[in-house]
């Protein structure tokens, strides 16, 4: 098995080197660069672009640069950014990462939960018309053209309802006088969301095996009470209250962005889930249990939910990975500067320092996520990996 | 001489008789058949505009999706909207100028100043539906029922041979992977690994900046970036549960060569999964042909993305309904094909996965 | 089957609880909203007494908000490395005054006028060892926001740094540095000297005109010493040293930034730059200033004869906010809520929007021509596009008003010459087939073209005919050029595709058809904008294509002819002049033209440059588009008709009143 994970590790190694090497040749093969703009403009001198370029490195032959690339990163240094100069991809990323995380986790954790949801629902009432109507609307929601539905939405609920604000993550006015700057709260948000998801989990872990449906549920309002006037605590004590009117404010931005990106995600998990949960419940001790007189809500919820959760869980953790992939569309939409609008620029602007970072950034998580699956596919049944990716 | 007649007689019957039970098993799905009437629908759509241009039923300098052009005249009465309302003749500032009338600021040709009472002659441009246009004409005065059709064509040819290019790349590679095994399965792994890792969006960016980007290139970067992915994994483990089949064994035991058994045993016991594969991947070419013309990126001439990319760079997504034509047929028509599909493939999928069947 | 109902119910629950959460939590209570707004006046009181402590100089201390929305994050707040890497609109517009210089120009007549500089130098000394001065006296008593004066330190200080830290970009437009002699030599500024405090010289290799002077270096950028000295140690350095307290010559400062979210100006209290009355005339202007802090003013640049307007600068507002939005349509979506009161736009509303303003009371609308271009080149290294009869009869064919008027609808201005219209005294009255074919029907300028061609030595086999209308021509077949050379077939017109641009692809597409009617074989193509540009301005491809379609923008001083045209800036070089445009009589007004003193010279020998290229036709001049804007009538502007329309010069929040 050890040999197994060393193997498989430098495998990783070799893969994530032939990712930078081929990234940057990939933007490099982009016609121009970040400088092209210089030729467009007649009030420079027609040498200012051969100038920029050498100052860049940019005239360097190809294969050099590469290498210098590839030797610079393992140092550490990823150079600087052509467009924000003298800033380097680090601070960039630092600067954005947080705003991205806040609203994805959130998301995805929210569609996640709908859609196990619907999808529960959608197996257990197999071949009932309401079940093709749901059917039928989650996928339609799940290939809904999402730019044109998000812009729909924008304008529906921004404009014309007015409910919710046009974009962007913050009211200008609010923030005049705060004595510190947005990514501070959304640090200290991240932070909330995951201490209360973490508590919430456990909460369920340990009510989970409580046999009385009306206990179960008790003790967990009982949990969810608990956090409420944790958080409540939380919010009025010290530098927590200070930052709450900020916190409010993100957080009020933060609904319509969730709302529809939840609309548009929830159905992948949904149609997945029925799939699995459906094939689970073909399976021999589900008819064993049926045969045993057992509830049905208890074969659904204790038997056949949760086998059918382990592919879906596995799948949860290939979407984590697309976050900042598919949040370009939602921040270009929503005026939500995260990683997405960031890696966006830097390729069209043909930023390749930024762009290299930020690929390397995405494909790091993947890389790893891909091993950690892989690994443990190694122990477990190697099926789980089969139905994952249907 | 006879017995091979016979035999390929046979095989054709029971292929028949396969493809008969298949579709009665797929009829069954309501799904499945929603998602191909669909899908037949626009196909129909597709077809339809040739043949409307070859039999002469629509002249082509006015329904051409590109470049046609009608000119629609309207006679516009110049008014002044009042400072407050309501007013006797107005109700709230959206009711002025009402129908058949324009105000001064609105006309921003600078040649043209015409007095309040005037009438000013515009070009409609975009026209409502009526007679002509069925479903009216964009802002270039173009027939938007044509270009819907365009796009039909467009998502047609570039979804199917995409997924077609797709399918068999990942279904060739995945089956080598599982029978072959060892540095090839780990090279092919890897590789998936790899084109996994890229961002899908932020990579098909850079792709579409490369020189001049024509569908039918688009169709083959999308097919084989699909093609190397993730489905390589997933065909590759349905190859190896069919590999470790007992007719595969006696296959090899009685002398089948490796090509023979690839061909003959293992591929079309992976075919099923393949045809659901394409299927689905279908849905993924049209909504990425549809972003990446959404966001401007692609130089094609006409296809849905590029209708609403339109529409929005004139500024009419967000005035609302009023502008409804310009704005919902796109982008339905993007989710319905991609839709339809989707349902075809779950259709297929309770054909070929038989643990789903009812009981 | 209500069990199960209710399940969901909490389930339901659950599932929202984690988000409500967050927000129910960090909304709290009424009374924890109450302190916070205690807090903001409580902060922003200490600033309030300070100016009210200045107020004797100061006689209104202006307060009110003016909102703008921007669609990009500026790059950097530090003037240098905005002027070095990455010039766009965006970062400008952000930067607060941390530069001044000798001269600038009046808005919006585009005036020349003195800044810094106590009078207008323009007749240079000739030093006789082969290099030009100009001696500038600088005005005493200005100074910088930290309090340090401004003098004629500071200019050397700036041309210093910027050459020995090889500075890019547009410092080497304002800063071009001389260097060489004979065949080497590169034409630039080679010394500045300070006299004394207020004096400054500035010597160059050669003697500059009006575009390398008045608005070269004399409107060069200048920053203090006091400062930026010690950060001008490297490159790197400098760009990345803080500017967020760099001292300013104008009356904000930076407040607050929240990157990716909005930017902040507040209003220095004890600023010197406020006040003074400007007269705009057709040609000059009146500046008379005196506010009893800075230095008083009151001179006259130009012709002041003539009716002319006169308005009062501010500041009006105490707080600048550029609140950044993902994009136009969420923009204009705040504007109409009325959470901004203008939105900063280079390229105008797009024109529903604009349709969708006029309805709404309260926004007044603004439409000015921009200061821009878009047009075809032709090749003229290869055949066909070497041939004048060719250039002209594509020219004469090409109904430019017709794409503009039905199928554009006038989201597009004609334009034939060089110059944008709004430059009346710049515009050469059109000639040649431009003017002949002008208000010509399809078929006139069909039969016109074949004329051109015949008469050019042009011959066929059928001249082909135009049944006048709608109709298409039936198109002239076996064209053959003077001499009889064979038409190359298959040429491609490259244009941005619709995504990028739907009116040079809309033109490229007309413009291919006419040129079939004409029996050319041209094909148009729409390409990305970065492969045109990479075809047609990479020196090793530039035989390599037939046609194109690009735009320009233009600069404050028109002098972007010769950079075009001049055949020593030929792209085969690495110039800007793609067409390979090659004419001995051009040339010679050129560099006439780069040495003029005077604008009226200038302007003359402009109109001689634009009547050639009418005839040679190098470029086929397409359209301008308008600027349309649009701004609530919470605020006023002193004057909206501007050429480039208000955006270009960042919203003028110098001079935007609030009016509620």
């Amino acid at each position: 098995m050890t040999k197994y994970i060393i193997n498989r590790f430098l495998q990783l190694v070799l893969v994530f080197f032939v990712f930078l090497v081929s990234s940057y040749l990939l933007f490099n093969a982009m016609p121009g660069d970040a400088f092209t703009s210089l030729l467009l403009n007649p009030q420079l001198p027609p040498d200012a672009y051969e100038k920029t370029i050498a100052l860049y490195g940019l005239d360097r032959p190809l294969s050099e640069r590469v290498i210098k690339y590839v030797q610079n990163f393992f140092k550490g240094d990823f150079g600087f950014s052509y467009r924000y100069y003298p800033k380097s991809p680090i601070e960039l990323i630092a600067e954005r990462l947080p705003r991205t995380l806040m609203l994805f986790a959130l998301v995805n954790i929210i569609s996640f939960y709908t859609g196990f949801l619907v999808g529960k629902i959608l197996a257990w009432r197999r071949g009932s018309k309401s079940e093709t109507w749901l059917t039928l609307a989650s996928v339609l929601s799940y290939t809904v053209f999402y730019p044109w539905f998000a812009l729909l939405m924008l304008w529906f609920f921004g404009y014309k309802m007015g409910w919710f604000p046009i974009g962007k993550f913050l009211y200008p006015e609010k923030w005049y006088d705060a004595p510190f700057d947005s990514d501070v709260v959304f640090m200290m948000m991240i932070k909330f969301t995951v201490v209360v998801s973490i508590i919430q989990f456990i909460a369920y872990l340990f009510t989970r095996n409580i046999e009385s449906l009306s206990l179960r549920r008790n003790a967990r309002l009982l949990s969810l009470v608990l956090i409420f006037i944790g958080s409540y605590f939380y919010w009025n004590t010290g530098d927590a209250l200070i930052k709450k009117p900020y916190a409010a404010d993100i957080s009020f931005h933060m609904i319509l962005p969730t709302i529809v990106v939840t609309i548009v995600a929830f159905a992948g998990t949904a149609l997945l889930t029925r799939t699995t949960m459906m094939e689970v419940l073909k399976e021999d001790y589900i008819q064993t249990a049926r045969a045993k007189g057992l509830s049905q809500k208890r074969i659904r919820d204790r038997h056949a939910a949760r086998t059918a959760l382990l592919p879906v869980v596995t799948s949860f953790i290939f979407t984590i990975v697309t976050i900042i992939d598919g949040s370009v569309l939602t921040e270009q939409i929503f005026s939500w500067p995260g990683m997405g609008q960031l890696l966006l620029q830097a390729v069209l602007n043909e930023d390749i320092p930024v762009a290299m970072a930020a690929f390397s950034f995405v494909g790091i998580f993947a890389l790893v996520a891909h091993f950690v699956a892989d690994i443990s596919y190694a122990y477990l049944d190697p099926r789980i990996r089969i139905k994952s990716q249907g | 001489m006879n017995d091979s007649i016979n035999e390929k007689e046979i095989q054709k019957k029971v292929r028949r008789e396969a493809f008969k039970r298949n579709w009665l098993l797929f009829r069954q799905s309501t799904l499945g058949m929603i998602g191909l009437g669909i899908v037949f629908f626009f196909f129909i759509l597709a077809i339809l505009q040739p043949i409307l241009f070859l039999t002469g039923a629509w002249n082509e300098a006015v329904y051409h999706p590109v470049v046609g052009y009608e000119e629609i005249k309207v006679n516009l009465l110049v008014v002044e909207c009042p400072d407050e309302y309501p007013t006797e003749k107005y109700e709230s500032s959206n009711a002025c100028p009402g129908d058949g009338e324009i105000t001064q600021r609105q006309i921003y040709n600078p040649n043209i100043n015409p007095e309040v009472g005037d009438i000013h002659v515009a070009l409609l441009q975009p026209s409502p539906p009526s007679a002509r246009h069925l479903l009216g004409t964009d802002s270039l005065g173009r027939d938007i029922f044509s270009q819907i059709m365009e796009g039909s064509q467009v998502a047609f040819l570039l979804g199917l041979l995409s997924a077609i290019i797709g399918v068999s790349i990942s279904t060739i590679l995945g089956t080598i992977a599982a029978f072959y095994g060892g540095r090839v399965d780990a090279y092919l792994m890897r590789q998936s690994d790899l084109v996994l890792m890229l961002p899908s969006l932020p990579l098909l960016f850079i792709i579409s900046a490369f020189a001049e980007l024509k569908i039918w290139h688009l169709a083959i970067v999308l097919g084989v970036i699909g093609g190397l992915g993730g489905s390589v994994i997933t065909i590759k483990s349905q190859a190896l549960q069919v590999k470790v089949k007992p007719f595969v064994d006696s296959a090899r035991i009685t002398g089948g060569s490796n090509m023979t058994i690839l061909f003959s045993h293992i591929l079309p016991n992976v075919a099923p999964l393949a045809l659901l594969f394409m299927v689905f991947s279908v849905t993924g070419a049209i909504a990425s042909e549809s972003i990446l013309s959404f966001l401007g990126l692609l130089n094609i001439e006409m296809s849905w993305g590029i209708m609403i990319y339109l529409s929005q760079t004139d500024g009419y997504i967000f005035s609302g309904m009023a502008y409804w034509w310009l704005i919902l047929p796109a982008g339905l028509a993007v989710t319905f094909l991609a839709g339809g599909f989707y349902l075809v493939g779950r259709g297929l999928d309770d054909v070929f996965n038989p643990r789903l069947r009812k009981r | 089957m209500s069990r199960f109902k209710e399940s969901r119910f909490w389930r339901l629950t659950l599932l929202f609880t984690v988000f409500a959460l967050v927000v129910v939590a960090c909304g709290g209570s009424d009374t924890a909203e109450e302190e916070v707004v205690e807090e903001a006046p409580a902060e922003t009181a200490a600033p309030a007494t300070t100016a009210a402590a200045a107020e004797e100089a100061a006689p209104s201390g202006p307060d009110g908000v003016f909102k703008m929305a921007v669609f990009s994050d500026p790059a950097t707040q530090n003037f240098w490395n905005y002027l070095d890497t990455e010039t766009d609109v965006w970062t400008g517009w952000a930067m607060t005054g941390q530069s001044t210089s000798l001269y600038s120009v009046s808005m919006p007549n585009y005036q020349l006028v003195t800044n810094m500089a106590a009078e207008l130098v323009e007749a240079s000394t000739d030093n006789g060892d082969g290099t030009w001065s100009y001696t500038v006296p600088i005005t005493e008593g200005y100074m910088w926001s930290d309090g340090t004066p401004v003098t004629a330190n500071d200019w050397v200080f700036t041309y210093n740094t910027v050459k020995a830290l090889e500075l890019q970009n547009n410092w080497m437009n304002s800063w071009p540095m001389g260097s060489g002699e004979g065949d080497e030599k590169v034409q630039g500024v080679v010394g500045v000297v300070a006299d004394n405090d207020y004096s400054v010289t500035i010597s160059f290799n050669y003697d500059p005109g009006l575009s390398a002077w008045q608005f070269g270096t004399a409107a060069a950028p200048v920053l203090p010493e006091s400062y930026w000295g010690q950060y001008a140690t490297d490159r790197e350095t400098l760009l990345a040293a803080p500017a967020e307290n760099a001292p300013v010559a104008s009356a904000f400062v930076y407040d607050k930034i929240e990157q990716g979210a909005f930017y902040t100006w507040a209003y220095d209290p004890n600023t010197m730059y406020f006040g003074g009355d400007t007269t705009i005339y057709e040609a000059g202007t009146t500046i008379s200033w005196d506010n009893g802090v800075a230095p008083a003013v009151n001179e006259s640049f130009g012709d002041t004869s003539g009716e002319g307007f006169t308005y009062t600068s501010g500041p009006y507002v105490g707080t600048v906010e550029f609140t950044l939005y993902g994009d136009q349509d969420a923009a204009y979506l705040a504007f109409q809520n009325g959470e901004v009161d203008f939105v900063l736009n280079p390229l105008g509303v797009k024109r529903n929007v604009y349709d969708q303003l006029a309805r709404i009371p309260g926004v007044e609308l603004v439409s000015n021509a921009s200061n821009g271009m878009r047009y075809m080149a032709f090749n003229m290294r290869i055949f066909p596009g070497s041939d004048k009869a060719f250039r002209q009869a594509v020219s004469c064919i090409s109904d430019k008003e017709f794409v503009i008027n039905n199928i554009l609808q006038g989201v597009a201005v004609n334009m034939d010459g060089q110059m944008p219209e709004a430059l009346t005294a710049w515009v050469a009255p059109v000639t040649g087939v431009l003017a002949d074919c002008d208000g010509m029907s399809s078929d006139e300028r069909f039969n016109k073209s074949v004329e051109i061609l015949q008469a050019g030595g042009w011959t066929a086999s059928d001249w082909g005919s135009h049944a006048g209308g709608g109709e298409r021509a039936v198109a002239p077949t076996g064209l053959k050029g003077p001499g009889g050379t064979a038409v190359p077939t298959d040429m491609l017109l490259y244009a941005p595709g619709p995504g990028y641009d739907p009116i040079r692809s809309t033109f490229s597409l007309f413009i291919a058809d006419w040129m079939q009617q004409l029996g050319f074989d041209v094909i148009a193509r729409p390409t990305g904008f970065g492969v045109i540009v990479d075809k047609v301005f990479a020196p090793d491809l530039c035989k390599d294509w037939y046609f194109y379609m690009l735009g320009w923008g233009l600069g404050t001083f028109p002098d972007h002819p010769e950079a075009f045209f001049h055949s020593k800036n030929d792209s085969c070089e690495g110039g800007y002049n793609t067409p390979g445009f090659d004419n001995a009589e051009f040339d010679a007004l050129a560099d006439q033209f780069k040495g003029a003193k005077t604008i009226s010279d200038a302007q003359s020998i402009s109109k001689q440059m634009e009547a050639i290229l009418f005839e040679e036709l190098p470029y086929l001049v397409l359209v301008t588009t308008p600027v349309l804007e649009a701004y609530r009538d919470t605020i006023s502007f002193p004057f909206t008709d501007v050429l480039d329309g208000l955006s270009d010069s960042g919203g003028y929040p110098t001079l935007v009143k609030r009016t509620d």
